[in-house]
């Protein structure tokens, strides 16, 4: 990890001087992990896709913005967070969030690899589908991605208390809603 | 009597909580789909069955629908061991190619077993899902895999799905209600 | 309501101190209630893993965009600095100055001896002949018993190799054949269920 970081700050660096081939690079590196953070936020491929465009966009444009070269994952999440948020306020009039998560019925992504059960990714997905936008972003930022507390504080640019509690709440959710799946013989 | 009033009230109200409490499909329902597709499995071809290596299970998600799923190899194929230490190329060629022919067979009868389920389980909302999900097993080993899922997930709006059974929606729009996903 | 002294989930997300995380520890082990939530916690964190990452449908990447490119002497600069020539010309460049340095300060011409007795001369030479021949042959099987533990092993590692590979192929048939005939009772076992 400390040898991949390292690498990044040289892309980063060689970025910052022009050199697209090392941003292509370093968008290689970040772009599974961008696409599926949004996929899980927005629920639709092609949206998810077209949002990751966009981020990767806007992070070369603004990366001379960037001060510490260290700190490239939170504020490349930073970035996505807010594509995903205007792209919500884009679907719905101005000032209003949706309360509820918007997959579409027929839209459940169920993919993942052969290895495991397809019920428990669409039970995951489902319950994930339930919280709001805010909660699974939490659940999405730390269990997904792997953030620590103060960095999600970053992203989200509100305290650590609150992304505590974001998180900790989508958690209740979560445990009534799959932990009962054990016992039908799911897990 | 107006005690007795107010104790049926109570009894009628906890029984009335208990069913609503309780699943909203049963199993019953559950497991005559699920032999019901594996009948569907062993049955689809008797020239060369499928090999239906893991019965289908069954479960209803809240919220999602009910979501099913099987696992099975397209043809029953022989394997590398120490007394066959290297399979003929001629026969790899020929397990890909009549694999890949099979392939239409299976999402057929997923299409037909779905239309199955969504007019047998009342107890599914009409505007949750019905989810049909088949892994495919492949001796890797040796198997040339290319184009070939090794899962293939169907799923579709339940009301969608009994519209065309009912005849209120042309077979011919199964393709576009039908959601499939091919890993 | 959880009677932990300290949250459980902070206990999941290790936000705790070592101290603390060894309270929680010790609480657990003797509270029935507590120890089902922390375990439900786990399960729930277990199974929201299940959902794995997706692969991105389209390859992101941006065409080379010349506002932003160095400029062509940068480009040139760099392209030779980074590459194979560099090497190339800082070999050539220290060779070069090797033989300057050579040329100037020659060492001076060293002056032999003159041996007078020629019979011990050739005891000399016979010893050190045979002394060499003995050295060369001890040597020569030294390395064609190096040789030969290496051919010994590789052998040994391909054969183990060979031997993994059939037990793998092996244990793959079994699980296939396993998986039909829990096929066959799953069937057999609905079959009997059945009322007649």
């Amino acid at each position: 990890m400390i040898f991949r970081a390292v690498e990044d700050a040289d892309l980063i660096g060689k970025a910052r001087q022009g050199e697209v081939e090392a941003y292509n690079l370093l968008i290689s590196r970040w772009e599974k992990r961008v696409y599926n953070y949004l996929l899980r936020i927005v629920g639709e491929r092609e949206e998810a896709l077209d949002l990751s465009q966009d981020v990767f966009l806007k992070a070369y444009q603004n990366l001379r913005k960037l001060d510490d070269p260290a700190r490239f994952a939170p504020w490349l999440f930073r970035i996505a967070h807010n594509e995903a948020f205007s792209s919500f306020r884009k679907r719905r009039p101005e000032g209003e969030l949706p309360d509820q998560a918007q997959f579409p019925g027929d839209e459940i992504p169920a993919g993942g690899p052969a290895a495991f059960p397809i019920e428990l990714s669409i039970a995951v997905t489902t319950a994930l589908g339930k919280l709001s936008p805010e909660h699974r972003e939490a659940v999405i930022l730390k269990i997904y991605q792997g953030f620590k507390f103060e960095e999600m504080a970053e992203i989200l640019e509100c305290p650590v208390s609150t992304v505590k509690s974001r998180l900790y709440t989508a958690l209740d959710v979560l445990k009534a809603q799959l932990a009962p799946l054990k016992s039908r013989g799911v897990t | 009597m107006k005690r007795i009033a107010i104790y049926s009230m109570l009894l009628a109200a906890a029984v009335w909580t208990a069913a609503a409490d309780g699943p909203r499909v049963g199993l019953s329902a559950i497991r005559a789909m699920e032999q019901s597709f594996d009948k569907r499995i062993l049955t689809a071809s008797t020239e060369s069955p499928f090999d239906l290596l893991g019965t289908t299970r069954g479960v209803y998600l809240e919220g999602c629908g009910a979501v099913f799923t099987a696992e099975l190899s397209l043809l029953v194929t022989t394997n590398i061991s120490p007394f066959l230490q290297k399979i003929p190329k001629d026969y790899v060629a020929k397990v890909h190619a009549k694999k890949l022919e099979r392939l239409p067979l299976l999402k057929r009868t997923m299409r037909e077993a779905m239309l199955d389920m969504a007019s047998s389980l009342d107890g599914v909302p009409a505007n949750e899902n019905i989810v049909l999900g088949v892994s495919l097993d492949y001796f890797t080993k040796w198997e040339d895999t290319t184009g070939l899922p090794s899962q293939i997930i169907m799923q579709a709006q339940r009301q969608k799905l009994l519209d065309v059974q009912l005849g209120r929606a042309s077979r011919s729009s199964l393709d576009s209600i039908i959601r499939v996903e091919e890993l | 309501m959880s009677c932990s002294p300290f949250d459980l989930r902070d206990y999941l997300f290790g936000e705790l101190a070592e101290t603390d995380r060894r309270q929680v520890d010790q609480h657990v082990r003797s509270c029935s209630h507590c120890h089902e939530d922390l375990e439900r916690l786990r399960l729930t964190h277990s199974t929201l893993l299940a959902l794995r990452d997706e692969e991105v449908p389209q390859r992101i990447g941006f065409v080379s965009d010349q506002v932003f490119e160095p400029s062509l002497m940068r480009r040139a600069w760099r392209a030779f600095w980074e590459s194979s020539a560099r090497l190339g010309f800082a070999s050539a460049a220290m060779l070069s100055a090797a033989l300057v340095i050579f040329a100037f300060f020659r060492p001076a011409a060293a002056v032999s001896v003159a041996v007078t007795d020629t019979a011990k001369i050739e005891q000399q030479v016979s010893e050190r002949v045979t002394a060499a021949v003995e050295k060369a042959v001890a040597e020569s099987e030294a390395r064609q018993a190096r040789k030969t533990a290496e051919m010994l092993q590789v052998a040994e590692q391909r054969f183990d190799e060979q031997r993994a590979a059939d037990m793998k192929n092996v244990s793959d048939t079994i699980e296939v054949i396993q998986k039909r005939y829990n096929v066959r009772e799953t069937l057999l076992a609905r079959a009997m269920e059945e009322p007649k």
